[in-house]
């Protein structure tokens, strides 16, 4: 089912949630809503859910207008952020419940609600825990059994809160691959808010990036992470660093360059892995400037070397340990940086 | 001594408060409740019983259980409807409405008795136009269960306000999302995460409504074998210095008593081991 959400505002008393949003899901999409704390993604959500209502705009569902329809008809599955399972029903009732709760006519009887339900938490692998309650289960079993409940009622569209939040980092990252793989062989489309970019990075078709109830970017990941629309995008998705600078003759310069007091305040910038760290000056690239070292910080697979330019801004160097020897960058010790030029990001700066 | 010596350890202390404690219990509670069963069977069982199965005394028990059958009953119901407002609406008001409902805690019982007299008395205008139309509610059983209401109303709401608050609303949500519709939500939902609380609130509120004797006393009258509560029967046998028949009368209020206490103990109980399984 394809989503398009037209002008939506909502308003919570005088806060503004979301400011006339728009966007369009095509059908089968793995979409991420991403954003800091209080960017709207979550009101976002249950507006499309219908758990809140929008003050202005228009939700389409394969080109219909939903406003009035209520979420059972709206073919809508939701999982929560804290999972919201039923505390005083087993398992196998959490799953169950919105097969029982169909009308007469349309419920299934008690051997096909059992079967069905047997079905699901095998595809969640969690049939072997059917007859435990909630508070029994690690947070990862509570959030596979949510996600069973949800897929229970066959809706088209599966949205998410947070779904990965309340987990350990290592849990997390199984079931973000799990989860992506479900999506793929259910063939519906998903919506999933995160305020993790690696998360959204690696489990979204498309991202969209939201602040203060507004989209400020949408696009793959790709598109995101290398050609952010501003400086909140780029600061937001992923590692960078700030330098300050000014525009003088269409160019903008940093550090040691005086100011002609004609020029404009520039600040540029640059991710960690859009910059090289060099010995000496002859094999460097464009532009290069001095800096001095000031440690190194482990991160697992690349190392981060922190240094000071030699106009004094500190920054950060991913360094990859199969490129350079890492002996050689001693704290304390005079280096070139080089930048990628393209890969630059300019604030209020134009040529 | 010990650096790691905690407070109250000092031996002389720890005895002091114990005699205070154990001095406080026997005084307040144990005492009374020996005095009360020890009157009641100092003439024998035969009094005792005799006191306990005359008519009259069993008028009042019949009248002290509708009343506070039906206490219970609308007080369940209104607390259920306005923890649930309060829950899951919001609207001007709502801590006005929190603060009125503590009201009959305040009011001291026989004021909530006169309130009820003055407002359906034979002497306001209301009072009259039901009396002239043959309802009796002053001096009748309906003053009577209308006060025990009153003064028995915030029992369940106190005990279900705070306790869905802190539960929130993302399971009714979720089931909302499943396709349930509000009964549905309510029954399945609502109702199985609170039982415990609601129990609570209505043993609390059955153990006050038996006992309550000012805000009834008022509304009574104290007409033998109609108007009378087992506390008014109480106070009208003790006044005829009939000391045996009115403290084996107490003794059924005793036996409320102590079933209340248990119980709540019990549903205290209940209710720990749910939130500790969260």
């Amino acid at each position: 089912m394809s989503i398009e959400i037209k002008n939506v505002s909502k308003q919570f008393g005088t806060f503004a949630a979301l400011k006339d949003i728009s966007l369009s899901v095509p059908t089968g999409q793995f979409v991420a809503l991403l954003g800091p704390s209080g960017s709207g993604k979550t009101t976002l959500l249950r507006l499309i859910a219908g758990l809140d209502v929008a003050d202005c705009g228009v939700i389409y569902f394969n080109g219909q207008n939903i406003q009035d329809q209520s979420a059972r008809e709206r073919g809508v599955g939701f999982v929560f952020q804290h999972y919201a399972l039923f505390r005083h029903m087993s398992v196998f009732e959490n799953v169950a419940f919105g097969l029982r709760v169909k009308p007469k006519g349309s419920r299934l009887d008690d051997a096909q609600i059992k079967e069905k339900v047997m079905t699901l938490l095998r595809l969640v692998q969690l049939d072997w825990l059917a007859d435990r309650f909630p508070a029994q289960l690690s947070g990862g079993q509570r959030q596979r059994v949510a996600l069973a409940r949800a897929l229970a009622v066959e809706p088209k569209v599966l949205l998410l809160d947070e779904p990965f939040g309340a987990l350990d980092s290592n849990i997390r990252k199984e079931l973000r691959q799990w989860l992506r793989n479900l999506h793929d062989s259910l063939g519906i489309t998903s919506i999933f808010v995160t305020h993790d970019v690696d998360e959204a990075m690696e489990v979204a078709d498309r991202i969209v990036v939201m602040r203060d109830g507004k989209i400020e970017q949408e696009g793959t990941p790709e598109e995101v992470y290398h050609q952010p629309a501003n400086a909140f995008v780029y600061r937001f998705i992923g590692n960078v660093n700030l330098f300050h600078g000014r525009v003088e003759e269409h160019e903008a310069r940093f550090g040691t360059v005086e100011s002609t007091g004609q020029s404009d305040a520039v600040r540029a910038y640059i991710r960690p892995t859009s910059m090289k760290i060099h010995l000496s000056p002859d094999e460097v690239g464009s532009r290069p400037f001095g800096a001095v070292i000031k440690r190194l910080r482990n991160h697992g697979l690349n190392v981060r070397v922190e240094l000071t330019s030699e106009w004094g801004e500190v920054f950060e160097v991913a360094v990859d340990p199969k490129l350079m020897d890492l002996s050689q960058l001693t704290p304390g010790r005079d280096v070139f940086v080089s930048v990628e030029e393209d890969k630059v990001y300019y604030e209020d700066f134009s040529i | 001594m010990a650096s790691s010596a905690s407070i109250g350890d000092g031996t002389v202390i720890r005895r002091i408060l114990i005699a205070i404690t154990v001095l406080f219990l026997s005084v307040f509670l144990v005492l009374p409740i020996l005095v009360v069963i020890v009157s009641a069977f100092q003439q024998g069982m035969h009094t005792y019983w005799a006191a306990i199965s005359e008519p009259e005394a069993l008028d009042a028990l019949r009248l002290t259980l509708i009343a506070a059958g039906v206490a219970v009953v609308s007080n369940t119901l209104f607390g259920l409807s306005a923890a649930w407002m309060i829950t899951n609406y919001s609207f001007r008001g709502k801590n006005l409405l929190i603060t009125l409902i503590d009201l009959p805690f305040t009011v001291s019982p026989v004021i909530s008795g006169l309130i009820f007299v003055l407002l359906f008395g034979g002497r306001s205008v209301v009072g009259r136009w039901l009396i002239d139309h043959g309802i009796h509610i002053i001096f009748a059983t309906p003053g009577i269960i209308l006060a025990t209401c009153f003064v028995t109303f915030p029992f369940v709401a106190r005990e279900l306000i705070p306790l869905m608050q802190s539960q929130g609303n993302q399971e009714e949500e979720a089931a909302y999302m499943l396709g349930a519709n509000g009964w549905q939500i309510f029954w399945r939902v609502t109702v199985p995460k609170i039982k415990w609380g609601i129990l609570y609130g209505v043993v609390l509120a059955a153990g006050r409504a038996v006992g309550e004797f000012g805000a009834v006393s008022v509304v009574s009258g104290h007409i033998r074998g109609m108007t009378n509560t087992l506390p008014l029967h109480i106070e009208i046998l003790y006044n005829e210095y009939q000391f045996s028949a009115a403290f084996a009368v107490a003794t059924l209020l005793l036996v409320f008593a102590l079933v209340t206490l248990v119980l709540k103990r019990y549903l205290e109980y209940r209710i720990d081991r749910k939130s500790e399984a969260l």
